[in-house]
């Protein structure tokens, strides 16, 4: 028992992060903080010792947001991939190439707008680029945490980055952080709708 | 693949790594503002903690009320068990008293059950199972004169009680003699037998013991084995039906049987007159029963002496 105890400690503040981050409703996050603790122990009896915990906990994270999330209808609305023209209105010191050029930047410009924008996502989107990007699982881990396949991963990943990008730079165009018109010629990412928009625009 | 389709292939090599590279460049930046620290708060941790706790608490009682459950059940298992084997025990009927037929024996089984054959070993025998019978000094057997010979003795078993049999051969046949207590089982096996008819030729009380004779009486044969019973001195009157005749009683010397029967019986003086009186067996078919041969044949004297 206090194994299982003592591993949750030692990650808590990862798994509070996750859940921070994945659940729509963050003043949730607690009580279901304290039923992710409860069910692993409850279930401790099917953890297998020299297996990954973490996984396994965030099996059980991700599980309970679904449930926390149900519960709130708007967790599953499906997200809207609306098409932004960044191009549109310009007028701050960033222009739409920053985005490919220096996305850090361009992020900390968007500030708290950037888990705004992410909690816009499905919440398997979310999954994907938290588990991905954030507690650098692999493909495979993640599907497995997930229990889907590991080409459904990828697809989540990539339009969840699309439409997180969309969203912030929507975002930047409105409150005028993105101004100009992009320089790049020819390499378009194809794939992300906003950086198409944003070689249209130049 | 022709040189075009090469350029195009290199081209959508070219175009993907570039989007992988952009794609990298953006999650890495995602990742980096999503993986800002966030400390999980005291409050939610001790919370999580309190609910483990009481799921603890929860399970230890569970599991105190199972080891409960289990020990109540052995118990009872237990008491059911030892409840069901005594009522049992008691409801289960003694076994059959097997020794008191002939169904399975013969001389030559006779011969081999038996675990004494000289006087003062059986005598010592009758005295180990505290049976008081003495034989009845006017009752000599001569194997010359009567069919009867003895084979040996020895002890029974039936239900905490014990008994010793005599083992005779009656005319060929196997006769016993059962000697028991008339207050044990076997006496009550031998009442039973012979008050259902089953089989007891006869039987005869002497003073706490009873004698029952077992053997086998052939319809037309001079000698019956209830004969045997009259080798015993009786302080008490026969009864009728376990009577024999001593009309047909003749002198003859002392065989191998009486000297060995002798052995048990209250030693006479060396002066008094040997018995004149010899049972004989009869034959109830032709013979008239009388009621009390034995009182009748014994000379006062050796009553006294007895």
């Amino acid at each position: 028992m206090n194994d299982i105890i003592a591993e949750i400690e030692r990650h808590k503040d990862q798994f509070y992060r996750f859940l921070m981050r994945n659940l729509w409703d963050t003043s949730m996050t607690e009580d279901v903080f304290a039923s992710a603790v409860l069910a692993a122990y409850e279930n401790r009896h099917k953890f297998q010792p020299g297996t990954n915990f973490r996984a396994w906990m965030f099996k059980i994270l991700v599980n309970k947001c679904y449930v926390a999330n149900r519960e709130h209808a708007r967790a599953f609305e499906p997200l809207k991939e609306e098409i932004v023209d960044p191009s549109e209105g310009v007028s701050g010191r960033y222009t739409p190439e920053t985005l490919i050029t220096n996305p850090k930047e361009f992020l900390e410009q968007c500030d708290d707008e950037v888990y705004h924008a992410f909690k816009q996502l499905s919440p398997a989107q979310r999954a994907c680029i938290l588990l991905k990007d954030v507690e650098q699982f692999s493909y495979q881990e993640i599907a497995e945490i997930l229990e889907i396949p590991a080409g459904t991963v990828m697809t989540h990943l990539a339009r969840g980055r699309s439409a997180l990008r969309s969203r912030l730079a929507e975002y930047a165009r409105r409150n005028g952080i993105l101004h100009g018109t992009s320089r790049r010629n020819g390499h378009v990412n194809r794939s992300s709708s906003v950086l198409q928009m944003c070689e249209e625009a130049s | 693949m022709n040189e075009c389709d090469a350029k195009q292939w290199v081209h959508t090599e070219r175009e993907s790594s570039e989007q992988v590279s952009e794609e990298g460049e953006f999650a890495r930046a995602v990742g980096v503002k999503l993986a800002a620290p966030v400390m999980c708060p005291d409050t939610a941790w001790k919370t999580a903690l309190e609910q483990v706790s009481r799921v603890q608490q929860r399970e230890r009682r569970r599991l105190v009320w199972r080891r409960a459950a289990v020990l109540a059940l052995a118990s009872a298992a237990v008491f059911l068990l030892v409840t069901g084997g005594y009522f049992y025990s008691q409801s289960t009927p003694p076994p059959r008293p097997l020794f008191l037929t002939l169904d399975e024996h013969t001389i030559e089984g006779l011969e081999a059950k038996a675990e004494v054959s000289d006087g003062v070993a059986v005598r010592a025998l009758l005295q180990n199972l505290s049976l008081p019978v003495a034989l009845d000094p006017n009752n000599t057997l001569s194997s010359k004169d009567t069919s009867y010979r003895f084979i040996g003795a020895r002890r029974e078993q039936y239900d905490q009680d014990q008994a010793v049999e005599l083992l005779f051969d009656h005319m060929g046949k196997p006769a016993i003699l059962v000697i028991a207590l008339r207050t044990g089982a076997i006496a009550k096996e031998i009442n039973k037998k012979y008050n259902g008819n089953q089989g007891m030729y006869a039987t005869r009380d002497v003073g706490d013991v009873v004698i029952a004779a077992v053997g086998a009486k052939e319809a037309g044969a001079a000698h019956a084995p209830d004969d045997l019973l009259m080798l015993f001195s009786d302080p008490q009157p026969v009864p009728a039906s376990a009577t024999p005749s001593d009309e047909t009683a003749s002198s003859s010397s002392p065989d191998e049987t009486s000297s060995i029967l002798e052995g048990i019986v209250p030693q006479a003086e060396p002066s008094q007159e040997p018995p004149t009186q010899v049972l004989e067996p009869i034959t109830p078919e032709s013979e008239p029963v009388p009621q009390t041969p034995v009182d009748t044949l014994v000379p006062d004297e050796v009553k006294q002496i007895i």
